[in-house]
This record gives C-alpha cells, sequence and structure tokens, in this order.
C-alpha cells in the first residue's frame, strides 16, 4: 500500500501524519515545538514511521522542505485540499492557528478564495495561549469551558485584549466570562480581519489547533454564524492536505523567503568595555532600614500581573517589601502581601497605609487606606525620594510602560503606552516560557549571547511572529532573548514615547519590574546612552517596589490619617460583581462598573460600593441615585447635539410634494457642514421628517452593536462609515446622501489650501465600495445614492453643485436653491455663533474661578462621542471643563499660521497648530491632543504641536491612535494623570488651592475638588 | 540650483537614482545618493520622527540622516518631491527639517523641493534640465521594465542583475559625460543578451497597482516585490515612474481643485511637457524593442475610475489606481492584481481595501501594505496568492 507523510510546522506546533494512497489517516503525531520545530519533527518522523513520499506546509515547514526532502505547499492550498476530501459540502473554512488565520471560501467548482491576517495575529492561537496563561488556565480546564456571560473586550489588538481581560477578572468576572469575552472577540476580529465585508457562505469548517482544542470558541462561532462544523482531527488538515498535495501531483510551492533584506542581525547586546562598566553601574544593592516596625507607613501597588507592598520607617525608607505575581484577587493578593510582612514583623504598628495600582478603587476600602492614587504619582514620588534630581522616569511594568517627565518631583508630563505598545515584562516572560527558559535565565543568557536578530518594534504579535521567523531562520534561543530585551528598549523609546527621548532630559530613573531583568534594564540604559552621550540613567534599588513605596510616601503625607485598620483584616471578604447590567447609564460615557461587597468583620457592618465610574452620578448602582454634582461643561457634547438639531426656522416654501426620504450618515465632514446641508434641505422644501440622519456612533455601538465589516485599513472615523450607511439601510429610504466635501472653510489662514483629507472627502465612495462586494443592496432597495462634490469655499460654485445635486431630485429651480443655500449658509453661521458665545462663556467663568480649561485639539468629527471615546465626558465629570477648536475665541492677530505650516493644504492640520498656540499663549488652556489611529494628517504635526506645547510648559493629555476599541484602564490611568497634573498646574499657575505637594487621592481627582 | 551644494538625490528606486545623479553631475553638480532605503533606513527613521508617520517618510528620513552622517562638513541639498501625495502634501520638509536638526545639529542641510506643478518645476530647473531629466527617468523606467520582463525568464537572476548593474554603470558613465539620455539607453539596449534563459514554462501574469512611493522605491520599501515576483515565475506589468510624472501633468490641466481653476499657463505647460513625455516613452520603446511599453490614456482611466471614484476628491493619484484596477478587469490579462501601498499612506488604504476588490469583481487581488517589517505573514499571503496564480497559469497553458 503507497502511503505519504504530510508536514505541517508551524509557528508553535508540529503535526506530522501518515495518509493512505486514498488521502485514508493511518498514523499522526502531533507536538508544540517550543523553538526547536527541526527537532520535534524528527521526533514526530521516527515515531509515525517512513513513507513512500512526503509533503510539507507551515510559515516554519516550507523551510524545511530540502532538508526533509518533501514537497512544499502552501498551507491555505494544503487546507482547501484536505477539506474537500473530509467535507465536500463544506463552503467555507475558518482554520486559526498559532498566528495566523485563514478564512477559506470554497467554490462547488473547485476554485476557493482565501484571505489571511497580515500584519496582526490579534485573532488567533498566540493570544489564546497568552491570555489562558495569565489567566492560570492549564489546556485540560480551557478543554473543559463554555460561553459564559456577554462581557466584551478588546479584540482588535491581542495585547489590548490581554490586558482587558486580566482586567475583567480583576473587576469580578470569572475566568470563564472572562475567557468567553475573548473567545467572543476572537471570532468578530476574524471576521472584521478576514472577511472585509463579504459574506459567508454556509457550512462553516472550523479548523486548527485553538478551534480543535476550545469548544468555548466553537460555541462563539456557532453563536455568530450558526452552521459550523467541528471535523475530527481539526488541528491536522494542513498536514493531511501536504500528503494529499503530492498525492495529486501538486507543484511545488516556489521557495523565496527572506523578501526584506536589510540589517535583521546585530552584534551583541553588551558590545565592549563601555557596555560592561554601563552594565555593572545599574547594579545597586539593595538597602533597607533596620528602623523597626513601629510607627511605619504600608504601601500596597495592586498592578496587573503582580502585587507588591512596602514598608517604611518614619523618614521614608524601606523596611521591608513583598512582590508576588497576582492570584487574579487584587483584595486577597493585597491581604497576602500585608500578611508576609506581618509574618515578619509580629510587632507591625502602621501609621498609615496607601494604595495604588490597577486595583486601587477596590483594595483601598479593604484596606482602610488613608490614601489610594494613581500608579504614576506614586512612581513620581518614589523617585523624587530616592533622586531628586530626576528628569525622566520610565516605568516598565507587567502590561504597560509609563514614562514619566518630571520637574522637582512633580508630574509635568506623561506617555502611557497604548494598544500597539508591547514592550513589557508579561511579554518577555511569555516569550521566554515559550522558548523553554526560565526567567530567572534570560538576563544571564541574553547578555552572553554573541549576535541579536533585530525585532519589528511596536505590536507584540508581531515581534512574536518575527521570532518565528528567526526561529525558522536558525537564531538560537539565547540571542532571540537578546533581540528581545533590544526591542523592548526600542520599543520604549521609539513607540511609547512619541518624541526623542533627550527632548525630555538628561537623567533617568528606571522603575518598575521588568527591570529586574538586567538584560532589560541594561538595554534602556544603552539605549538611551548611545542616544544622549550624556545621560545619566540609574535602575531603583527597589524597582518593582517603586507604585507601593510611592503609596506609602503619598500616604505618609496625607494630612487626614486614620487609626490602620490592619488588624481585622483576617475577616475581610469580597464579593465583587461587573457585568453588562451594571454599565451606568446617566451620560454617554456609560461606564463599565462593578459593585463591591465589602465585609471586615463582627464589629463593622458590610458595605457596598462602586467601582469603575468615572463620576459621583455612577457611584449608585441602582436607577434612582441622587445626582449631587454636575459634570463641568463638555463642550464637545453640546456641539455634537447643536450640528445636527434646527438652528433656524425654515423659510416658509411650500415643501415638495413627494420629497424622497433622504438618508444622512453622521459622520467625518457633517460634524462640520450639517448645519449648511441639513438646513438647505429644509429650504429647498424637504420636511423633516423626510430626513433621517444616523445616530452618534456611540449609541450604533453600544449595547452588542457591531461596527460593520467591510473596511479594514482606514482610520476608525472612516471605518465607521459603512456602520451608519448600514443603520440608514434598514430605514425607508428613498434616497442616500454621500456628500464629498473637499473643503472646509475655517477661520485661520497662512496655509497653501484648507482643504479636507482625501479619506474623509473620498468616505462615502468608500463606503459604497465596501457595500457593493456581495451585489447592490441600494439598488436591491430602490434607493438612490446621491454623491455630490461640494466645495463649500465658494458660493458661486457650492451653488452650482447643489442645484446638480437637488435640483431634479427635488423639483426646484435656480432662484429657490440659491434661496435655500442662502438659509444654510446663515444657519452654518448661528453654529459657529453659538459655538464662540458658549466657549467665551466658559472660559470667562475659569478665569474668575482660577481654574484650567481642556481645549481639545481635535478634528470636527472627534465631538461624536463614540469616535473620542467618550473623553471630553469623562475629563468633565472629573470636573475639568472641556472645549473645543469651533468653540475657541478668534483673535485676529494669532490666525495666521504661515510662520509655521505655510505650504499645509489642510483644514484639520491648520486649525490644530492654530489651537495648540492659542493654549500655549493663555494661562487657563491646558490641552487635550486627540487623534484617531492611522491618522495620517495628524502624523504630519504631531511634532510641531508638542513643540508648541512643551515649549509653554502646559499639562497635555495625548490619547492618540483612536480605534474602535476603547483601552478603558489605560485610559482611565491617563485621564487622571492628566487631571492630577492640571489641578497641581492650577494650584501654581493660577493660584488656586494650598500648594502642599501633596499627591491627590483618586476622589479629589474623581469629583473635581 | 544651487550647484555650490552637494545634491542628495534618492526615492525613486533602482536604476532610477542611479542615472538621475548622473545626469545631475553632467550639469555641473556634486551629486551623493541617499540611500539604500532599507530596513536600516526605516528603523534609524522611526527613531527620529513622531510616531504614526507613512513609511515613505520614514525610509527617507532614514537614509536622509545617513547620508548627512556620511557627509561631514559639506553644505549640502536635498532634492526630492515635498511628498508623495495630497494627504501630507508639503509637510514632508518639516520633518526632515527637525530630524535632521536633532540628529546632526552642525549640518548645513537645504532642500529643493518639487511641487507638482510643472511651472514651479520649469522655473525651478530650467526648461533644459528639466526636459533631461524627464528623459533619464524615462530611460531608467526603460531598463526597469526590461529586468521585469525578463526576470522569470532568466536562469539565474543574479546573473541578470549583474548585467543589467553594468549596464546601468555604463548609461551613468555615458550620462555624466554629456550624452543624452535616451541616445545611452539605445546604446546599451542590448545588455541582457548574453544572460542565459531557462526553459519557458507556464508564466502567471500579475498586474501591480498602488501608490506610486511604494510602487517605486527599491528594496525592503516594497518588500522587494519585483524580485520575489520574478523568482516565482510571475511576470509583473508595473507601471512607471514616467506615469506619475504624467499624472502630474494631467492634474494640471484636467483637475480642478475646489475653487481655483486651472492656470491657462500652467496647463500649456502641461500639455507641451505631455507631449514630450509621450515621445520619450515612444523613443524608449524603440531603442529598447519593448512592445507596448507606453503610458496608459489618463483620460479613460479617470472615465473608468469615475463611478467608483471621481479624480477630483483630492485623492491624488487614487482614482489613477481605480482606473489601472478597472483596465485589467476589462482586458483579464492577470492571473492576480495586486495593490501595494505603503504604510501609512491615507488614499491608497481606503481605495486598496473597500473601492478596488469592487472594481475588480472575481479577478484575484491581494492588497499588500509594506512598511519594511513583519514579512512573515505578508510573504505567505503574497505566496498564496502566487501559488494560485501559477495554478491558473498552468491551466491556460493545459
Amino acid at each position: 500500500m503507497r502511503t505519504v507523510l504530510g508536514i505541517d510546522v508551524g509557528s508553535t506546533t508540529a503535526k506530522v501524519v501518515v495518509v493512505t494512497g486514498e488521502g485514508e489517516l493511518l498514523r499522526y503525531g502531533c507536538r508544540r515545538h517550543r523553538g526547536r520545530p527541526r527537532r520535534v519533527v524528527r521526533e514526530l518522523l521516527d515515531e509515525v514511521g517512513p513513507a513512500d513520499a512526503s509533503g510539507i506546509t507551515g510559515s516554519i515547514g516550507v523551510a524545511l522542505s530540502d532538508e526533509l526532502a518533501a514537497v512544499p505547499s502552501h498551507e491555505v492550498h494544503a487546507v482547501a485540499l484536505a477539506a474537500r476530501a473530509a467535507a465536500p459540502d463544506a463552503r467555507t473554512v475558518i482554520e486559526l492557528g498559532g498566528q495566523d488565520s485563514k478564512i477559506i471560501a470554497l467554490d462547488p467548482g473547485g476554485e476557493h478564495h482565501a484571505e489571511m491576517n497580515d500584519r496582526c495575529a490579534a485573532g488567533t492561537g498566540a493570544t489564546i495561549d497568552r491570555v489562558a496563561h495569565r489567566l492560570g488556565l492549564a489546556a485540560d480546564v480551557l478543554a473543559r469551558l463554555r460561553l459564559e456571560g456577554d462581557l466584551r473586550v478588546a479584540s482588535r489588538c491581542g495585547v489590548f485584549a490581554e490586558t482587558d481581560v486580566v482586567n475583567l477578572v480583576k473587576r469580578g468576572a470569572s475566568r470563564e466570562q472572562a475567557m468567553s469575552a475573548l473567545a467572543r472577540g476572537i471570532v468578530t476580529q476574524n471576521l472584521a480581519v478576514l472577511t472585509r465585508g463579504r459574506s459567508l457562505r454556509l457550512p462553516v469548517l472550523l479548523l486548527g489547533g485553538p478551534n480543535a482544542h476550545l469548544p468555548m470558541l466553537v460555541e462563539a462561532w456557532a453563536e455568530r454564524l450558526g452552521d459550523v462544523h467541528l471535523p475530527a482531527h481539526a488541528e491536522l488538515f494542513a498536514a493531511r492536505g501536504a500528503a494529499l498535495h503530492v498525492l495529486r501531483g501538486g507543484r511545488p510551492l516556489p521557495r523565496v523567503t527572506g523578501v526584506v533584506r536589510g540589517g535583521r542581525v546585530d552584534g551583541p547586546l553588551v558590545r565592549h568595555e563601555a557596555d560592561r562598566a554601563l552594565l555593572a553601574s545599574l547594579d545597586h544593592p539593595p538597602s533597607l532600614s533596620s528602623r523597626g516596625s513601629e510607627g511605619v507607613h504600608l504601601g500596597v501597588d495592586a498592578g496587573s500581573t503582580t502585587s507588591k507592598a512596602a514598608l517604611l520607617d518614619r523618614e521614608g525608607r524601606l523596611v521591608a517589601g513583598s512582590y508576588a505575581p497576582s492570584a487574579g484577587d487584587p483584595v486577597a493578593d493585597a491581604i497576602a502581601r500585608v500578611a508576609e510582612i506581618r509574618d515578619r514583623f509580629p510587632d507591625l504598628r502602621v501609621e498609615s497605609v496607601g494604595v495604588t495600582g490597577y486595583g486601587a478603587e477596590i483594595v483601598a476600602p479593604a484596606l482602610g487606606a488613608d490614601w489610594a492614587g494613581v500608579e504614576t504619582l506614586a512612581h513620581a514620588a518614589a523617585t523624587h525620594a530616592f533622586a531628586p534630581g530626576t528628569d525622566v522616569v520610565v516605568d516598565v511594568g507587567g502590561t504597560d510602560v509609563k514614562i514619566l517627565r518630571l520637574d522637582g518631583g512633580r508630574v509635568v508630563g506623561f506617555h502611557v503606552s497604548n494598544q500597539c505598545s508591547a514592550g513589557h515584562g508579561a511579554f518577555l516572560a511569555a516569550t521566554a516560557r515559550d522558548l523553554d527558559v526560565p526567567l530567572e535565565d534570560f538576563a544571564r543568557r541574553a547578555l552572553a549571547a554573541p549576535r541579536m536578530p533585530r525585532f519589528t518594534v511596536g505590536c507584540g504579535i508581531f515581534v512574536d511572529t518575527d521570532r518565528v521567523t528567526f526561529q525558522r531562520d536558525g537564531f538560537e534561543a539565547d540571542e532571540i532573548l537578546a533581540g528581545l530585551a533590544w526591542a523592548l528598549a526600542r520599543n520604549v523609546f521609539e513607540f511609547v514615547l512619541p518624541e526623542p527621548p533627550e527632548r525630555l532630559g538628561r537623567t533617568f530613573l528606571l522603575t518598575g519590574g521588568t527591570q529586574q531583568n538586567r538584560a532589560a534594564a541594561f538595554a534602556l540604559a544603552r539605549y538611551l546612552v548611545d542616544r544622549i552621550p550624556d545621560a545619566e540613567v540609574a535602575v531603583h534599588p527597589h524597582p518593582e517596589l517603586c507604585g507601593a513605596i510611592g503609596a506609602a510616601l503619598a500616604a505618609r503625607m496625607e494630612p487626614r490619617r486614620r487609626a490602620s485598620r490592619l488588624d481585622s483584616l483576617g475577616h475581610v471578604r469580597t464579593r465583587v460583581h461587573a457585568g453588562e447590567e451594571l454599565r451606568c447609564t446617566r451620560c454617554e460615557l456609560a461606564c463599565a462598573r462593578s459593585v463591591v461587597e465589602l465585609e471586615r468583620g463582627p464589629a463593622e457592618p458590610p458595605r457596598t460600593f462602586v467601582v469603575g465610574n468615572a463620576c459621583e452620578r455612577g457611584a449608585d448602582p441602582g436607577s434612582t441615585g441622587r445626582r449631587s454634582r454636575a459634570h463641568a461643561p463638555d463642550l464637545l457634547a453640546e456641539e455634537a447635539g447643536r450640528l445636527f438639531r434646527t438652528l433656524l426656522p425654515p423659510p416658509a416654501r411650500r415643501p415638495v410634494s413627494d420629497a424622497p426620504v433622504i438618508g444622512v450618515p453622521r459622520v467625518l465632514a457633517m460634524y462640520r457642514s450639517a448645519p449648511l446641508l441639513l438646513h438647505y434641505l429644509r429650504a429647498a422644501g424637504v420636511p423633516a421628517d423626510h430626513v433621517v440622519t444616523s445616530p452618534p456612533t456611540s449609541e450604533l455601538l453600544s449595547e452588542g452593536g457591531r461596527l460593520a465589516q467591510g473596511v479594514h485599513d482606514p482610520c476608525f472615523p472612516s471605518k465607521v462609515v459603512l456602520t451608519h450607511v448600514q443603520w440608514l439601510l434598514e430605514r425607508p429610504l428613498d434616497a442616500l446622501l454621500l456628500p464629498a466635501i473637499t473643503h472646509a472653510r475655517i477661520a485661520v489662514r497662512g496655509t497653501a489650501d484648507t482643504a479636507s483629507c482625501p479619506i474623509v472627502a473620498a468616505s462615502g465612495y468608500i463606503a459604497l465600495g465596501a457595500l457593493r462586494r456581495d451585489g447592490d443592496p441600494l439598488t436591491e432597495r430602490g434607493i438612490r445614492t446621491i454623491t455630490p462634490e461640494l466645495c463649500v469655499l465658494d458660493r458661486e460654485l457650492l451653488e452650482r453643485q447643489l442645484h446638480e445635486a437637488f435640483g431634479p431630485l427635488l423639483g426646484i429651480g435656480a432662484a429657490d436653491n440659491a434661496a435655500a443655500l442662502e438659509h444654510g449658509l446663515r444657519a452654518q453661521k448661528v453654529f459657529h455663533d453659538r459655538c464662540r458665545r458658549r466657549g467665551q462663556a466658559v472660559l470667562a467663568r475659569a478665569r474668575r474661578e482660577g481654574r484650567a480649561v481642556a481645549v481639545v485639539l481635535a478634528r470636527p468629527y472627534h465631538a461624536d462621542p463614540g469616535i473620542q471615546h467618550g473623553v471630553s465626558t469623562e475629563l468633565a465629570a472629573r470636573g475639568l471643563p472641556v472645549v473645543s477648536v469651533s468653540s475657541l475665541p478668534i483673535d485676529e492677530d494669532m490666525l495666521d499660521v504661515s510662520d509655521r505650516i505655510p505650504a499645509s493644504t489642510n483644514s484639520g492640520c491648520a486649525e490644530k497648530v492654530w489651537a495648540a498656540r492659542l493654549v500655549a499663549a493663555d494661562p487657563h488652556l491646558v490641552a487635550v491632543d486627540l487623534s484617531s489611529f492611522r491618522c495620517g494628517q495628524d502624523a504630519s504635526v504631531m511634532g510641531l504641536l508638542g513643540d508648541v506645547l512643551d515649549a509653554a510648559d502646559k499639562p497635555v493629555l495625548r490619547l492618540h491612535d483612536l480605534d474602535e476599541d476603547r483601552p478603558s484602564a489605560s485610559f482611565t490611568l491617563r485621564v487622571r494623570t492628566f487631571v492630577e497634573t492640571v489641578r497641581r498646574y492650577e494650584r501654581e499657575r493660577l493660584g488656586r488651592g494650598p500648594r502642599d505637594g501633596r499627591p491627590l487621592r483618586l476622589e479629589e481627582l474623581q469629583h473635581g475638588q | 540650483m544651487a550647484s555650490e551644494r552637494t545634491l542628495l538625490v534618492g526615492g525613486l528606486g533602482w536604476p532610477h537614482d542611479t542615472l538621475v545623479a548622473a545626469a545631475l553631475r553632467a550639469q555641473g553638480h556634486d551629486v551623493a545618493n541617499i540611500g539604500p532605503l532599507d530596513r536600516g533606513a526605516l528603523e534609524r527613521g522611526r527613531a527620529a520622527l513622531p510616531r504614526g508617520q507613512c513609511a515613505p517618510l520614514l525610509f527617507t528620513t532614514g537614509a536622509l540622516l545617513d547620508a548627512v552622517a556620511s557627509l561631514p562638513g559639506r553644505r549640502l541639498a536635498y532634492l526630492g518631491l515635498q511628498s508623495c501625495g495630497p494627504c501630507r502634501y508639503a509637510l514632508f520638509e518639516d520633518s526632515w527639517r527637525r530630524a535632521v536638526r536633532e540628529a546632526h545639529p552642525q549640518a548645513d542641510l537645504g532642500f529643493v523641493l518639487l511641487d507638482q506643478s510643472p511651472v514651479g518645476i520649469t522655473e525651478r530647473l530650467g526648461s533644459r534640465p528639466l526636459l533631461h531629466l524627464i528623459e533619464t527617468l524615462v530611460a531608467a523606467d526603460a531598463v526597469a521594465e526590461q529586468i521585469r520582463r525578463l526576470g522569470p525568464r532568466v536562469e539565474a537572476l543574479d546573473a541578470l542583475d549583474a548585467a543589467a548593474a553594468e549596464a546601468v554603470g555604463a548609461m551613468a558613465a555615458d550620462l555624466a559625460g554629456g550624452a543624452e539620455p535616451l541616445d545611452a539607453l539605445a546604446t546599451h539596449a542590448r545588455w541582457h543578451e548574453d544572460v542565459t534563459r531557462r526553459p519557458l514554462g507556464p508564466l502567471a501574469r500579475a498586474v501591480v497597482i498602488g501608490e506610486p512611493w511604494s510602487l517605486h522605491v527599491s528594496g525592503d520599501g516594497q518588500l522587494n516585490l519585483p524580485r520575489l515576483l520574478a523568482a516565482s515565475g510571475v511576470e509583473a506589468e508595473v507601471p512607471p515612474v514616467a506615469l506619475w510624472i504624467a499624472y502630474m501633468l494631467w492634474q494640471q490641466r484636467a483637475v480642478t481643485w475646489g475653487p481655483e481653476r486651472p492656470d491657462p499657463s500652467s496647463v500649456r505647460a502641461a500639455a507641451t511637457l505631455e507631449r514630450f513625455l509621450e515621445d520619450a516613452m515612444e523613443e524608449a520603446a524603440d531603442a529598447t524593442a519593448l512592445e507596448g511599453f507606453a503610458l496608459p490614456d489618463l483620460d479613460a482611466l479617470a472615465e473608468l475610475a469615475a463611478p467608483h471614484l471621481p479624480a477630483g476628491l483630492l485623492g491624488g493619484y487614487g482614482h489613477v489606481e481605480v482606473g489601472l484596477a478597472a483596465r485589467a478587469r476589462l482586458a483579464r490579462r492577470a492571473h492576480l492584481v495586486i495593490s501595494v501601498k505603503s504604510f501609512g499612506c491615507i488614499p491608497s488604504s481606503g481605495i486598496s481595501d473597500a473601492i478596488v476588490p469592487t472594481v475588480l469583481g472575481d479577478m484575484p487581488f491581494l492588497a499588500l501594505e509594506v512598511c519594511g517589517d513583519g514579512e512573515a505573514a505578508r510573504e505567505s499571503r503574497l505566496m498564496m496568492r502566487i501559488a494560485a496564480a501559477l495554478e491558473r497559469a498552468t491551466q491556460d497553458l493545459a
């Protein structure tokens, strides 16, 4: 009997099958290769025995084809072959691998069309592996899990999904609920990336390791798609297909590798004597105070991956510390840390307790803390105590990186990693685990490696993809670890930090648990010294405890100290309830809250409190909670509403008798020109109820709403257009208006042009393109499209363009068209005047009260709460008035930006630069710099805005890369840190309140006191 | 132009950069090439610039920093385009200046940046040097086209590369010695005759479209795509750099942007240059016996694109990409259409993601975003499509 071997070596697993000449499976073996693919494949080949011929596939496998004398085939082709053989009726295959995913459409005629993930492996087995490890879920447990609850996580980015899942657990979700959220997220992510708007044909065959081994994932696919099937040995289909390819005499896949050829190898991490001296200089022997344990101050840092406690003496010196991985429950973790310290100091007398970290809101009440605050402030306090002259703190923690610019110990600027930044400790640890290297050996081996591969930086999942490539190309584990340490440094200073580090200062202190890894700390120091020859870089002697030390220092300064209640910790019990039903509905922010039940023993009545709320309105879990305090003004929210309201009564004109019902998506340029267009339509005779505008994006995407699939690559504000259009198509429309507004009329002058972004102008065409992939739903519904090119700069031209677009449709003549345009233009002016008046009022009040006002440097469509993720409302909820670019006062002397960007053609860039200069010039203004992911327009002026604002030494909240996922934990950290810097700014520059130098408590940040 | 400075040129790819440098030397300039635009340049660009920049800016910034570092004490001027499209039009210069100022505060670097108006370019360069530059680029396009057509047909790509490099070196020497570009091309047009051909099997045909920078930059900036396709047995149809020039001229007469009306003198200058470009292409095709080496009719492309993306939406070259896709579908002559876009390219992201696939219907299509890294996943996607294209080519032959 003729037999054929099929080999599939992917990024994580090797599979070998032996099939008969008819393709029937005889024997097989499957094993994780942990970075040693050649060895594992040889072992598997020995186990399954010889065959007459062999075929090979997979991301690593194809590179091994020569040495294994196997015919190479592409894995898509192999999978399609095996799928057709096993399930002739299947019309779609969804295969998830370790680092890739693919959807293959199987035509009845024998053709197949496939899509694979390109850049990001967010929705693949790698993400599942890492999250499961973080949650402590072994493979056998995963294999038993079923879908539970309806929580959601950010799914677009694997790194962020991981962070969100961990935070769900910290806020009370069960591990099953959290994994369910991830499974659904992976389904959504894959459908979005891989279908690109095309309809999936049923039935669907689910293949690949993650589908084979995670029933929960199959349930999630079934929940979304219905007719799905998981065949036996679903993880072996690529290997079987490789054998079938040989059996059918298929053409060998061309072997072309190493497409990118430039510089992929660097020398060793430690290059020469100067590097060795630098490495030695970073080693500080830990020093502990022996002043005893009476009158001490306790700090707890409830971090995302680890839990830390620090005990300080009365002078603020470290007496003892405790550090351990988090077990998931932040309160239990904190109590365990405290208990460990108490075991060492039985006569412990604690004067104050401070708490910080992601879990601070829950841990602080449980410990009866005197101070609970933001970890950025805690790190700043610890830094100032250790090295008062430090300019910059580089804190590399378990799941995030924070870079703080200090001035005399106060935070004057900060950057926090976002979803595309993976330089953190958990990532290094996970990769070491994948390579079978104990974490404690990481630094020794990396520092001794003779060379290192050069990784891509920016995305952790992508780094992992590189790792597979390097393994395929023969790099040793030590070399890969060295490369990872260097990639971490580049990631921190080239991605987390949006500007070169030399702009921040010369004296750097490295903090955070990851600095315990000497290779990581050295890489960071080397990067800085290479770039800034006179840089002074030190590692905190207790880098892992800095948050806890800072919390203790803050509690020590707290004037309202309470008697320590640590004695009753043995009685503390907490129950955390999380879930969608606890989402606050009292404003657009829709905070995802958790209710915590806390018992502190028989002497104290149990209490219930809410965490996760941005303001007092959400502090009551019930629906009848008091509203004790209003938010500060949020002019972006006001503007978003005013844009689409009637601002002028329509002129007396007989309505068009058979006026069409026109759908208008509430997107992009409409956030600038809606008054003009909507009032034009009314004046042209279209009754109010014949103009249907889609709701704000936040409403479309809340309550289970999903981003429409079909446009994946452009920025989020552009992608969301399709979602609005699809919402409109569900209404009884006669026409859909998708104007291509090519320019903006702005007050700012001195640039070459005031054009719209090309994506904004073409967004209607892009949405129509995506919509028409699988037919033409507009024609099917009898809806005509109106896609006029409109230039609002030229009245005569605009009048003509409008008449061409609407004259025949509405049956209006030139005179009526001109009158309608006049009405629209007047409405637009009314809108702008009202915005300015509101801005003036808010500013005037701030000046009277000595307060700061946050100017949101953004594009008009960032008024849409769904596009800016409610950041303006969150700031207003914390007591900070927020104004838009449109509501800033017009000062004729400042309108000309020709000295900065004379050749710019984009209206939004000009306005942002102008507004930044206003902020710099007015002491009462601070800045929120918003930008959407992939906004090339904003990227072009990012450096310029930084120059302008930094020169004025203003607090700035930078939220770049806004996408469909709202990274809630990172968002809240940044917002809280910003509010703290603004409050300090108000005290120091506007003379508001005492200058006591005390870090603010969470509740002070929350309620805007 | 400032002849007292060393002119830095680069960014158009090979052999264009080499021949342009030689042509400028013939005009009395001291010239140095920036480059290569490889992964190292990308990383240095990333380290020097704020986040979120597009690939062309990152690559060129890194290469420019390298060039400045390698020429200490020299007075330099970078000769290039202000940007590659409308989205960041004219803002590259600010980024380059900032990056060089911070990395090399002592550097004396000026800029000779060309905007996209023929009148402006003519004023900047002078009429004769401009025509000479256009002919040089056309000659380079012809050599690049020869390499693309021969690539899948030769025994060893390295031998082809070596022969091409020798020919381009000889052409550069001729140019530096004062030869006319198309004469130099004709002199060396048969450079490939000694390269061994392989037995011809089925060749797949790929139509490559995309935004101009990533189509023409050599090396990592476009994943070395032409070489990859050639090595895989795929003959690629890639628009020449001349199409980019033709587009810039065409937009002067055919596109009304907002309230502005075409300036009659600019329209006349554009029309004259368009004719000159067409003549140059024809002469190059004759010299090299390249059948079909000609520019597409941009008016016809705009008409094909109009229902999907009108030319007037400030999408820059975007409608040309859509028009080329529509043309490929009408002709149905490709086994694969690849849309190459550099990371961060605003117009191209929406076009290749939503509009081009719809225009192409059931034709095999791959949108390939390149940013110089992450090649494993991209390479796999590309090989998937290439394997399928080769299968189709085999079936066609059968």
